[in-house]
């Protein structure tokens, strides 16, 4: 190896012995401070420093002695090495080169002495270079050498620090920090710790008179104390004492009068001041007084040692009394006010002892005769008895009188309390008939096992009692405690009216207000849960999207994640499914009453029906299992799915359910303010009814004080109108909100006409009185009819929404099946690349199909026949759509087989759109629960239930032709359910007034659509069922004919047409004339036949005529 | 196409027979009376009768039932027009019937241009909320024929009748359009994304999500998976 200058190789030996010595200084510095870290951790021991050890100090001394030392070593040795002369010896020693011949080098390389020849110089410096071999750490010889072992050393030395010192912080965390934090403040642990304070006992006390006191004074860390004390009115004495295991004691001169005494230490402690006073004997010692309190408190009894000075009782406890008597005593008494001995205690020897039941409060005295001289009686003893407390009864459920639940279950809350114990609580209740008789009252008593606060939570079930509207129950709760002479409390009679029919209608209100207002904030929660999980949707895309590899901890976070979102949808849907109970409830309680009350509306219960039907669609049973599914297998640990498709599954499902919410609100607002609008008219009815009472009795010259208040009432239930109005206005139905308006008016016509009516009573004016009275009884009239017809208009806004839901619903099925044939027509033409796309572009229209099966079963409800055969049609597309799915994904020798799939997508498409499109024209017709039906609304009835029903008799022949059909026994109870909610409808539609023109019974229809769904259900499904069911349409058929065509059409008028724009007219082909080939009889034979045999002679002429044609066979 | 028999002749029926729509231009023949006593014809599918039936003064539940009957006769990538036919009578009134009933027979013949003629022609004289339904029928009608025709129609649908049952339909199909274009894709990604917010459970939501992930994934040049779920869109809802 050559070097480039020698004082090049100078510069670079004195570098690197400086940075090698640096170096193993830091390492040294290192090992030294985890030398100390390790020897502090060791010093310290597991309780950390004791206060007042120098250790600490002395260790960090040490170490910064050390390091200093070898820091000055270190300078001073490497200050001799990197010395020009010293590095040139070691250069001239390591290559073997004479002395002095680097450094005399150096030396005319740094400075060239005059007269010297630079060029010469530098030859002499190549000569010496050429003899230069081996590395500069070679060259740099012996302390090249030493540094390099030191720096080795303390490199290894201060590497097995850092393990000690970090393995001590990772295995004792608490002792290394105990340790450690005693080297950051040395100074203070060198402070010794404080001595405990002293003790002085007995502290303040009574003592006998003339006992010498025993003191006794705790004085850890110290050799003496001194203890003082001062009589009272003498000095203050002192006497010092040893210490001896870490207390020291002193007898103080006998007790004879108060004493005060305390302590101090020569440190400065002292002890606060303490008194002893001397008690005088008594003259009944041992005494013993035994409490035993009666059974039914259930306290242990209990000792008293000593003279109490007072004593509390329960009534009927026992005293049982036992001592002794200083010296001989004759007689121990207790006596009470006026001398009177409450209780005389027998005397043997000097024992006493006796037994005593204290039956009043008093304060009593002991009287002993003989006895020690000079010896004190024991302080009076004041007893006081606390006498048994009657219970506490209440009743706050139902807590008032009011009506009876509709479903006669009535809930109950009684809470009884007494000092020591309620024994039991009983239930009273009794019929009371609108007679006023009353039925033999019925009694339940619950034994409530002596607890002294007994809450009673029931509920009272009074189906069984046949109660009538009118009658009422009347109940009262009774509660005894549990004292040897019970005491009874009960509480007052609450009076529950069974609700007349109008109340009960009243109340039907009221609960769809309740559930409206329920259902709002289950809407609002299922807002703030999609906002939850779309968070979450977010949050798990970003942590897909970094690509990291989950941890079990993750895993587990998000199972846990996925649980609770579930668990919330869970909870969700079971408070949507209370609601709905809550509904039933009131139904069934309608329904009752429909059936007590012969001829009772039944409306009412089937828009209640209807809601509720809203509320169970929410979640529905399928979401339900599957929701119950897959909580199931995440709580036990399972992870069905990626979390991402959970998510993206449960977020679906919380998008439904939030938009069937919505649905069921909207549905229950109008529910709410159509039966708000029908109380309204009651009330109103109410007033005319009793106006025209009124009118009469003014007529006479009597009542206007009952028209001034029927004025109030009337001004009353216009503010019911003007809030009707707002509700109207608010929900953007405008023109029954200006009905509402009108009627308004007219109720402030009516309430100044009553106003003058009555004012004219009063001035005598009987006739004006009558006049006025009559004009309001119009104007009352005429504000039920504006309200009515308002009612009216709002169910037609509500006929027209579904109208218009059933429309968009068809042409959103138009949509799709435009659609799938684009699709189908594209796909035989498509490229490799397109063709791939396809199964998406199926799977994005199967999507679609379900969310427009959603769409129409929401705007079906009102119609369930036609419901169902749009679920039958959807159901089709379904399938259909999943085999050309499945078709896709397959080989594309399937391809004809995906093209039939899709033609049936489409078909069944355009089924749901048929059936819409028929549903629509029978809502603009009206709905089967109005009553009066036209023949025109009859008629679009039918054509819908006649579509539904090919419908039907597709799908079974489907089925029937294909026995082993997946779901097969699913898909037959649909069809038999849609059969039977087509006979259903049939049995409505024949009791309408216009089903008397449908020659034929159209119950005689019902039961045939009802027995083939009989067989449906059974399971058969044969060519006899599809015959029968073929027939069925027909006969469906012909009757909606008949009904359309019998008796004269609707007026037409004739209107001049417009012209014809000729565009692209082709010559007819000769096929066209063939056609005709056997003439069509004449107008003037074919008018003497009804439409109906018109038709199928018509019909007849035109099947020839196209056969032929087809035939060639004029 | 092959037209059958059947439908060769109704159409040249309708085209030849029919009383005009009130605004069409030029001449016809006019029957005396309307409607006849009696006529052999109309007891047979007859496109002209539909016209009258459907037309003021007719019989819509008879032209209904006629239209329903020619949708049984046909296979389902041919009756979907006509059952558009049906649910677009029972929205407009009877006045606009004729015109919508001789476009759909235009189409039906595969002469779509005439269909959409038929329509423009004759739809500003059309009460004005019918407009939008039969501009949204002409738009449909032209979308294989005449692509651009038909973009037009929809832009003229979009603004004059926001509120019409045809919007979702009309938006997504002009989306698909404005993507094809590459100056006015953007514009096209805009449409289709405030679709799927304005409703995301429309039924043809999931195929304006699907369009939305094979354009974007078509932007970034990967493959086009089966899956529809698609980017996700914020619920503005």
């Amino acid at each position: 190896m050559t070097h480039p200058s020698l004082l090049g190789i100078l510069a670079q030996i004195r570098a690197t012995l400086r940075r090698r010595a640096g170096a193993a200084l830091a390492c040294t510095a290192a090992g030294i401070v985890g030398l100390v870290l390790v020897l502090a951790w060791f010093l310290a021991g597991t309780d950390g420093w004791t206060p007042g050890t120098p250790i600490p100090l002395l260790l960090l001394l040490g170490g910064g002695i050390a390091l200093a030392g070898i820091g000055l070593l270190v300078f001073s040795r490497l200050a001799r090495w990197t010395g020009e002369a010293g590095i040139s010896g070691e250069i001239e020693r390591s290559a073997h080169l004479p002395d002095g011949s680097v450094r005399a080098q150096a030396e005319l390389l740094t400075a060239l002495p005059r007269g010297v020849s630079g060029p010469l110089a530098r030859a002499g410096e190549g000569v010496l270079l050429s003899r230069l071999q081996g590395s500069v750490g070679q060259l740099a010889g012996e302390p090249g050498r030493i540094v390099g072992r030191w720096l080795r050393v303390a490199g290894v030395t201060s590497v097995v620090a850092v393990v000690i010192v970090a393995a001590l912080v990772a295995l004792t965390p608490d002792r290394t920090r105990m340790a450690w934090a005693g080297l950051t403040t040395p100074a203070a642990l060198l402070r010794p710790p404080p001595l405990a304070p002293l003790e002085l006992r007995p502290g303040d006390a009574r003592l006998p008179r003339g006992e010498a006191p025993r003191v006794e004074i705790v004085a850890d860390g110290r050799d003496s104390v001194t203890l003082h004390w001062q009589e009272v009115g003498a000095l203050v004495e002192s006497r010092t004492l040893p210490v001896g295991g870490g207390a020291a004691t002193a007898d103080l001169p006998p007790l004879e009068s108060e004493t005060r005494y305390w302590a101090t230490a020569v440190d400065g402690a002292q002890t606060g001041e303490f008194l002893l006073t001397p008690v005088d004997p008594s003259l009944v010692a041992d005494l013993l007084i035994e409490v035993f309190y009666p059974p039914h408190t259930r306290l242990a009894s209990e000792l008293v040692r000593g003279a109490p000075e007072s004593l509390l009782l329960p009534e009927g406890t026992t005293l049982s009394i036992t001592g002794s008597v200083e010296g001989s005593g004759g007689e121990v008494s207790l006596v009470g006010e006026g001398d009177a001995v409450a209780v005389r205690l027998a005397v043997e020897g000097n024992r006493f002892t006796g037994r005593w039941r204290p039956l009043r409060s008093e304060r009593l005295e002991w009287v002993v005769s003989g006895g020690r001289e000079g010896a004190l009686l024991p302080p009076p003893l004041d007893i006081e008895i606390v006498p048994d407390a009657t219970p506490a009864i209440a009743f706050p459920v139902p807590g008032a009188d009011g009506v009876l639940p509709l479903s006669l279950r009535l809930p109950i809350l009684v809470e009884a309390t007494d000092d020591y114990g309620v024994a039991w609580i009983e239930l009273e209740s009794m019929l009371r008939g609108s007679d006023g008789t009353t039925r033999e009252p019925v009694r339940d008593r619950v034994e409530t096992g002596e607890r002294p606060t007994v809450t009673l939570r029931s509920v009272l079930d009074f189906n069984a009692w046949g109660i009538l509207p009118g009658e009422e129950i009347q109940l009262r709760a009774r509660a005894a405690d549990n004292a040897p002479s019970p005491h009874i409390v009960e509480s007052a009679w609450i009076t529950l009216r069974m609700p007349a029919e109008s109340e009960l209608r009243e109340l039907a209100r009221v609960q769809i207000d309740e559930a409206a207002s329920r259902t709002e904030e289950l809407l609002d929660r299922a807002a703030r849960e999609a906002a939850e999980i779309h968070s979450l949707q977010r949050e798990e895309e970003l942590q897909r999207a970094r690509a990291n590899p989950s941890t079990p901890r993750d895993q587990f976070e998000q199972r846990e994640e996925l649980t609770q979102a579930l668990e919330r949808q869970s909870t969700l849907a079971q408070d949507t499914d209370e609601v709905r109970e809550r509904l039933e409830e009131l139904r069934e309680a309608l329904a009752e009453e429909a059936e007590e009350e012969e001829g009772a509306e039944s409306s009412l219960q089937e828009r209640i029906e209807e809601l509720e039907k809203l509320l169970e669609e929410v979640l529905g049973p399928e979401g339900r299992e599957r929701l119950e599914e897959l909580l199931e297998r995440l709580r036990q640990g399972e992870m069905p799915q990626t979390p991402g498709q959970i998510l993206d599954e449960i977020a679906q499902r919380q998008e439904e359910m939030q938009s069937r919410l919505e649905q069921a609100l909207e549905r229950l607002r109008r529910s709410a303010l159509e039966e708000s609008m029908r109380a309204t008219e009651e009330e109103i009815q109410s007033l005319m009814e009793t106006q025209a009472e009124v009118a009469d009795s003014l007529a006479a010259g009597q009542g206007s004080e009952t028209q001034e208040e029927l004025a109030r009432r009337t001004e009353s239930v216009e503010d019911r109108v003007a809030q009707l109005e707002e509700r109207l206005r608010t929900g953007g139905d405008e023109a029954p909100a200006d009905r509402a308006e009108q009627a308004n008016r007219e109720m402030a016509a009516a309430r100044e006409a009553m106003e003058e009516a009555a004012r004219q009573n009063r001035q005598g004016n009987d006739s004006q009185a009558r006049e006025e009275a009559q004009r309001a009884a119009e104007e009352l009239q005429s504000a039920l009819q504006e309200l009515q017809e308002a009612r009216e208009d709002f169910g037609d806004d509500l006929q027209a929404a579904m109208e218009e839901a059933l429309r968009r619903g068809a042409h959103n099925a138009l949509s799709l099946a435009r659609r799938q044939g684009e699709l189908r027509e594209e796909f035989p033409n498509a490229g490799p690349n397109r063709r791939g796309e396809f199964e998406g572009d199926e799977v994005a229209l199967l999507e679609g199909l379900r969310n427009l099966a959603n769409e129409l079963a929401a705007a079906t409800l009102q119609n369930p026949a036609l419901g169902g055969a749009i679920s039958l049609a959807a159901g089709r597309a379904t399938e259909a759509a999943e085999r050309a799915i499945d078709g896709l994904r397959g080989s594309p020798s399937v391809q004809p087989a995906t093209d039939a799939a899709a033609g049936n997508i489409q078909a069944a498409l355009q089924d749901m759109a048929l059936l819409a499109l028929s549903g629509a024209g029978q809502q603009s017709g009206g709905s089967p629960a109005e009553a009066g039906a036209s023949a025109e609304e009859i008629l679009a009835q039918m054509e819908a239930l006649a579509q539904a029903q090919q419908s039907i008799n597709r799908d079974s022949r489907a089925l029937g032709q294909d026995p082993g059909t997946d779901g097969r026994t699913a898909r037959l109870e649909e069809l038999a359910r849609t059969q039977e909610s087509i006979a259903s409808s049939l049995g409505d539609l024949s009791r309408e007034p216009g089903a008397g023109q449908i020659p034929g019974s159209l119950e005689a229809l019902a039961e045939e659509a009802q027995q083939i769904a009989e067989e449906l259900n059974g399971g058969r499904i044969d060519g006899t069922t599809l015959d029968r069911q073929d027939h069925f349409l027909d006969r469906l058929l012909s009757a909606g004919r008949t009904l359309e065509r019998d008796g004269p059409t609707e007026e037409r008028e004739g209107t001049t047409a417009g012209a014809v724009e000729r565009r692209i007219v082709s010559p007819l082909p000769d096929y066209l004339l063939e056609v005709l080939a056997l003439p069509i009889p004449a107008p003037s034979e074919l008018d003497a036949l009804t439409p109906g045999q018109r038709r199928l002679v018509l019909d007849y002429f035109e099947r020839v005529n196209r056969r032929q044609a087809a035939e060639g066979n004029p | 196409m092959t037209l059958a028999p059947g439908r060769a002749c109704l159409t040249l029926l309708v085209l030849l027979a029919v009383p005009g729509a009130p605004a069409a231009s030029g001449e016809g023949p006019v029957p005396a009376t309307y409607p006849p006593p009696f006529s052999a014809a109309d007891t047979i599918s007859n496109l002209a009768e539909i016209v009258q039936w459907a037309g003021p003064g007719g019989d819509p539940a008879k032209a209904s039932e006629e239209i329903r009957a020619i949708v049984a006769d046909r296979e389902p990538l041919e009756a979907t027009s006509w059952v558009h036919l049906l649910a677009l009578l029972g929205r407009i009134t009877p006045a606009s019937a004729p015109l919508a009933v001789r476009a759909v027979a235009y189409a039906d013949a595969g002469d779509e241009p005439a269909a959409v003629e038929v329509i423009v022609d004759g739809v500003d004289a059309a009460p004005e909320d019918d407009r939008g339904s039969l501009l949204a029928l002409a738009a449909l009608l032209s979308e294989a024929a005449d692509p651009t025709r038909a973009a037009e129609l929809r832009v003229r649908v979009m603004d004059e009748a926001p509120e019409a049952i045809e919007i979702p339909e009309i938006r997504l199909r002009h989306a698909r359009w404005l993507l094809s274009i590459d100056a006015r894709r953007a514009e096209g990604f805009r449409l289709v994304e405030d679709l799927i917010v304005d409703g995301p459970d429309h039924p043809i939501a999931p195929e304006a999500r699907r369009l939305l992930q094979i354009e974007r994934a078509r932007d970034q040049g990967r493959p086009v998976l089966p899956s529809t779920s698609g980017p996700p869109v914020p619920n503005r809802r």
